[in-house]
C-alpha cells in the first residue's frame, strides 16, 4: 500500500547534535554565522551554547533548549514580532528535515535532500 | 523500489509520500519512521492520510500482472 500523509510537526526534547547541524543550516541559509555570544541593544554580551547571528538578526540570537522546548533568547527591541516567529518556524523546518534525514539513513534509505522554494523536499529511497 | 517523499514546509507541517510498498506494508513503515522521528525529539501529529491508487494492489496482483 502507499499512502500520502500530512502531518504537524512540534519540537520536545532535540538531540542537541542534530540541533547544532540544524542551526548550523539555518546560520548557512540566512548569510550569517553561528556563534556562542550575544549582546543587548547596549552591547552588554551574554554567552551562549549556540546562536546566529546575521545582517537580520544583528545582535545574535541564541537557541536554547528549556524543560525539553527549544526557545529563543535574545533582545529583540527593534525587530517586529514576525522576525522571531520566523527563526522559530525556520529552526522548526530545519531541524525537522535534520532529523528526518537521520531517521531515513538509520532505517537503511538512500537520502537526497534539495531546497524547493521555502521548502525543504527529501527523497529517500531503498531496494 | 520504495521510496519516501517528505516535504517539510515552512509553517512547520510536513508531506509524506510513501511508493513502492506492498499490502499494508507503508504503515508499518510510516511507523518506524516516526518512532524514529520521536527519539530525536520531533512531535509527529498526523493530520490526515490519503491512500494512493497502488494502495489497492495486493502481492498476488502484483505477481499476476508481471506475468
Amino acid at each position: 500500500m502507499s499512502h500520502i500523509s500530512l502531518i504537524k510537526i512540534a519540537l520536545k526534547n532535540p538531540n542537541m547534535h542534530l540541533l547544532k547541524y540544524a542551526v548550523e543550516a539555518l546560520a548557512k541559509e540566512l548569510g550569517g554565522e553561528v556563534v556562542t555570544q550575544i549582546r543587548d541593544y547596549y552591547g552588554n554580551r551574554t554567552k551562549v551554547e549556540l546562536g546566529i547571528k546575521s545582517r537580520l538578526y544583528s545582535r545574535g540570537v541564541g537557541i536554547v533548549v528549556k524543560k525539553g522546548q527549544v526557545k529563543l533568547k535574545g533582545d529583540f527591541w527593534g525587530y517586529n514580532y514576525g522576525k522571531a516567529e520566523q527563526l522559530q518556524k525556520a529552526l522548526t523546518k530545519n531541524y525537522t528535515a535534520v532529523a528526518t534525514v537521520s531517521s531515513l539513513r538509520n532505517l537503511g534509505y538512500k537520502v537526497q535532500t534539495q531546497k524547493v522554494k521555502q521548502n525543504i523536499y527529501i527523497k529517500a529511497y531503498a531496494y | 523500489m520504495k521510496t519516501v517523499e517528505v516535504l517539510v514546509k515552512p509553517d512547520g507541517s510536513v508531506k509524506v509520500t510513501y511508493n513502492g510498498f506492498v499490502g499494508e506494508a507503508c504503515f508499518e513503515e510510516a511507523k518506524k519512521v516516526y518512532e524514529r522521528l520521536k527519539s530525536y525529539g520531533v512531535d509527529v501529529k498526523i493530520e490526515s492520510v490519503e491512500r494512493t491508487a497502488e494502495a489497492y494492489v495486493t502481492q498476488k496482483q502484483k505477481v499476476v500482472n508481471r506475468v
